[in-house]
C-alpha cells in the first residue's frame, strides 16, 4: 500500500506541525501523499493511576494510546486537513509502543543520545525514535479495518523552532508579565541560541538511525532572520494589555499569536486554538516508573 | 528544479491594529534525488594521532554504518614529518608518527549511484567529509551534489599558489584560512564536516550556526583527537559535542610541538602548544538599539574575523 509519499510530517496535531502540514500541501506536487507520525506510548504509571477495569463495561479494554493527549489532537488535526484539502491523501499513521517494547530499545537510544544523559533526553529521545522508524497502523475508514504500514518516507518534517521564534512556551508568558517586552525579547534570546546545543545534537543521532533525515522547516535561515528581525509583539501577544477584540477576529490565546492568526487564515480552526504540549507529555514518554522524576534528572 | 514557496499574508494584529506581514519562506530541494525528497546522510568519523593510529573499532563502524549503509570508506594516511624538526623529534624517546584516519559511511537512496565519502582530491590528497544539506551557497540554490560542490569550493580556497596570473606572490597561509572560513560562511543548511587540507596541514572541523547536525569530539587527554558523528555505546565516557558556534581549526605542523592535544581549545598557556583553534561566527551589522532588537543579528552570510 506503500505508494509515492516521500514526506512525513512528526504530528502531534498541535499548531506548529499543523501548519506545516498544511503549507507542505501547497507545495508538493497533487499526487504526493503525506504521511503523519503520531506517536503514543503506552505509560505504565498513568495506567496504572486510571485505576482497574470500568465497573459499569468491564469488558470494554480501554486503550493507553487512545487516551494519549497527543493521539487526540493528532486525530482532530488530521480530520481537519481531510477537510481542508480534500484533494490529498492523508494517511495519519498512528505509532502506539508498549512499555515493553521502550524497555528493549531504552539501552540503545541512551547510547544514541550520549553525552545527553538527563531523564527529559530521554523521554523526548524515544518519542523521536519510534516516529523516526516509522512504522504503526493505518485505519481504513471504509473497511473499517486496521493495518500495519512502515513509511517509506525518508524525509521527516518537524517544527521544532516555532516556539523560540515566535514565542509558545508558559516561561515566555511569564517573562512579559514579569520584565515587559524586553525581558520577552532576552528570554526568546536565550531560548533560540540554546537549540542546537540542547536538542539537536541529540535528535540527529536518534533520528538519523533510522536512515530517515529529519528537517526543521521553521530554522530555514531565511525564515529565522526575518523572524528575527520582527518586532516580538508582532509575533506573540504576551505583556500587551487589554485587546478591542473586534467581533470579526478569532479570540486566539497569545503564545505564537502571529502562527495561530496564519493557522487561521489557512481555515485551520482547531490548530490554531491549540495548546503547546511538549512531546514527552504529550506522546506521554515522560515518568513512566515514577511521578517524583525530573527532568533534569541524570539516567541512571 | 527547485520549489522555492513563499507564502505572505497581511494580517491584522488584534491588539496593535499594524499590519503584520509574514514572509513564510523555506526551501525544499527537490532536485537533490531527481526522485525528489531522498537524503543522502553520512556518517563521520575522523582520528588525527601523533603516535599510534586509531581507526575506529568494529562497534564504532557499525554505529555509524546506521547512518549510511550504503558506503564505507577508510582513509588512512600517514603524514610524515618534514624537514628541520625531523632530527630533533627523531632524538625524542617517543617515536612520532603522526597519522590521520577519516571515514565516511553514506546512505543514498539514488537508486545505484553513491557519491562515496570521504571526497578525495588526487592532486593534493585533500579530504572531504560532508553530513549535509547545502540549500543555498552564496544565495544560489544548490543542483546537483552538494558535498562535491563544496569540497570544490574549499580545494579552490586552499590553493596556495596563483598560477594563473604568474604573479610572484603566492597566496600566504593566512590568505588561503581566510578563503576556506569564507566558504562555510556562504553556505545555507545543515552541516557537520571534516575537511583536511593537505595543502596547508590543516583539519577543519565544525557544524552549521544552528547546530542541526551532530558531531562529537574525544575529550580523552592522550596524543589524539577524535571526531565522530555518533559515539559507540562501549566508549560512552569520552566524548563531548563540538559546539555549534563556529568552525574549528587543527594546525597540524604546530602540533608536532605539542605533548598532548588539548580536545578545547584555550589561549595563553606557554606549556602547551595549542593545536584546535576555535574561529566563531561573527556578527555582522550593527546591534539594533531599538526595544524591537530580540537577538542580535545573526546574519547567517557573514565575514569571519581570523
Amino acid at each position: 500500500m506503500a505508494g509515492s509519499c516521500r514526506v512525513a510530517v512528526l504530528f502531534s496535531g498541535g499548531l506548529d506541525c499543523s501548519l506545516l502540514a498544511r503549507l507542505l500541501h501547497d507545495v508538493l506536487p497533487k499526487d504526493q501523499e503525506i504521511d503523519l507520525l503520531n506517536v503514543a506510548f503506552e505509560n505504565p504509571r498513568v495506567v496504572h493511576a486510571a485505576g482497574g477495569e470500568d465497573s459499569q463495561s468491564p469488558s470494554i479494554p480501554r486503550s493507553p494510546y487512545a487516551l494519549c493527549p497527543d493521539r487526540i489532537t493528532g486525530l482532530s488535526a488530521h480530520a481537519e486537513l481531510l477537510n481542508l484539502c480534500p484533494t490529498r491523501t492523508w494517511r495519519f499513521v498512528g505509532i502506539d509502543i508498549p512499555y515493553s517494547e521502550m524497555l528493549a530499545h531504552r539501552t540503545q537510544i541512551i547510547s544514541l543520545i550520549y553525552p545527553h544523559n538527563t531523564e527529559m533526553d530521554l523521554s523526548i529521545a524515544c518519542a523521536l525514535y519510534f516516529a523516526a522508524r516509522g512504522t504503526g497502523a493505518v485505519i481504513d475508514a471504509c473497511a473499517g479495518s486496521t493495518s500495519s504500514y512502515t513509511t517509506p518516507a525518508r524525509v521527516l518534517l518537524s517544527g521544532l523552532g516555532a516556539d523560540e521564534l515566535f514565542g509558545g512556551y508558559t516561561r515566555h508568558a511569564t517573562a512579559a508579565n514579569r520584565k515587559g517586552l524586553h525581558g520577552l525579547a532576552g528570554e526568546l534570546e536565550l531560548d533560540f541560541m540554546r537549540l542546537g546545543k540542547r536538542n539537536l545534537g541529540r535528535d540527529d543521532r536518534v533520528i538519523s538511525h533510522w536512515g530517515t533525515e529529519v528537517r526543521y522547516p521553521y530554522l530555514d535561515e531565511d525564515l529565522v532572520a526575518w523572524a528575527l528581525s520582527v518586532p516580538v509583539w508582532e509575533k506573540c501577544g504576551f505583556g500587551l494589555a487589554g485587546s478591542q477584540e473586534e467581533g470579526s477576529l478569532p479570540s486566539l490565546e497569545p503564545s505564537k499569536k502571529l502562527l495561530r492568526l496564519l493557522a487561521w487564515k489557512l481555515g485551520f480552526r482547531g490548530a490554531a486554538a491549540e495548546k503547546k504540549r511538549a512531546i514527552q507529555f504529550g506522546a506521554r514518554t515522560a515518568k513512566m516508573e515514577t511521578g517524583k522524576t525530573k527532568g533534569t534528572q541524570t539516567l541512571s | 528544479m527547485i520549489l522555492v514557496l513563499k507564502h505572505s499574508n497581511i494580517i491584522q494584529h488584534p491588539y496593535t491594529n499594524i499590519p503584520a506581514r509574514i514572509g513564510f519562506a523555506y526551501c525544499f530541494s527537490y532536485e537533490r534525488s531527481r526522485c525528489g525528497w531522498l537524503p543522502v546522510m553520512c556518517g563521520i568519523f575522523f582520528s588525527w594521532s601523533l603516535t599510534a593510529s586509531r581507526p575506529p573499532s568494529d562497534d564504532f563502524v557499525q554505529c555509524l554504518s546506521r547512518r549510511g549503509p550504503d558506503s564505507c570508506r577508510i582513509i588512512h594516511r600517514s603524514l610524515g614529518v618534514k624537514g628541520p624538526e625531523r632530527r630533533t623529534l627523531c632524538d625524542q624517546r617517543e617515536k612520532l608518527a603522526p597519522s590521520l584516519d577519516q571515514v565516511s559511511t553514506v546512505l543514498s537512496l539514488r537508486g545505484g549511484h553513491v557519491v562515496a565519502q570521504p571526497l578525495e582530491d588526487s592532486n593534493s590528497g585533500s579530504l572531504l567529509s560532508w553530513n549535509g544539506e547545502a540549500w543555498k551557497i552564496k544565495d544560489i540554490i544548490v543542483q546537483g551534489n552538494d558535498a562535491k560542490l563544496i569540497f570544490d569550493h574549499l580545494l579552490r580556497a586552499a590553493q596556495t599558489s596563483d598560477d594563473s596570473n604568474h604573479t610572484s606572490k603566492p597566496s600566504s597561509r593566512d590568505t588561503t584560512l581566510r578563503n576556506i572560513l569564507n566558504v562555510f560562511s556562504w553556505i545555507s543548511g545543515p552541516y557537520a564536516f571534516v575537511f583536511y587540507d593537505a595543502q596547508n596541514d590543516r583539519v577543519f572541523y565544525g557544524r552549521d550556526i544552528l547546530g542541526r547536525r551532530s558531531l562529537l569530539i574525544s575529550k580523552t587527554p592522550t596524543t589524539s583527537l577524535r571526531i565522530s558523528s555518533v559515539s559507540a555505546g562501549k566508549e560512552v565516557g569520552d566524548w563531548i559535542e563540538v559546539e555549534a558556534d563556529g568552525i574549528y581549526m587543527l594546525d597540524l605542523t604546530s602540533s608536532l610541538n605539542a605533548t598532548r592535544i588539548p580536545f578545547e581549545p584555550h589561549v595563553g598557556n606557554s606549556q602547551q602548544t595549542n593545536a584546535v583553534v576555535h574561529i566563531p561566527w561573527a556578527n555582522t551589522g550593527s546591534l539594533p538599539q531599538t526595544l524591537h532588537s530580540l537577538v542580535p543579528d545573526l546574519h547567517f552570510h557573514f565575514r569571519i574575523h581570523v
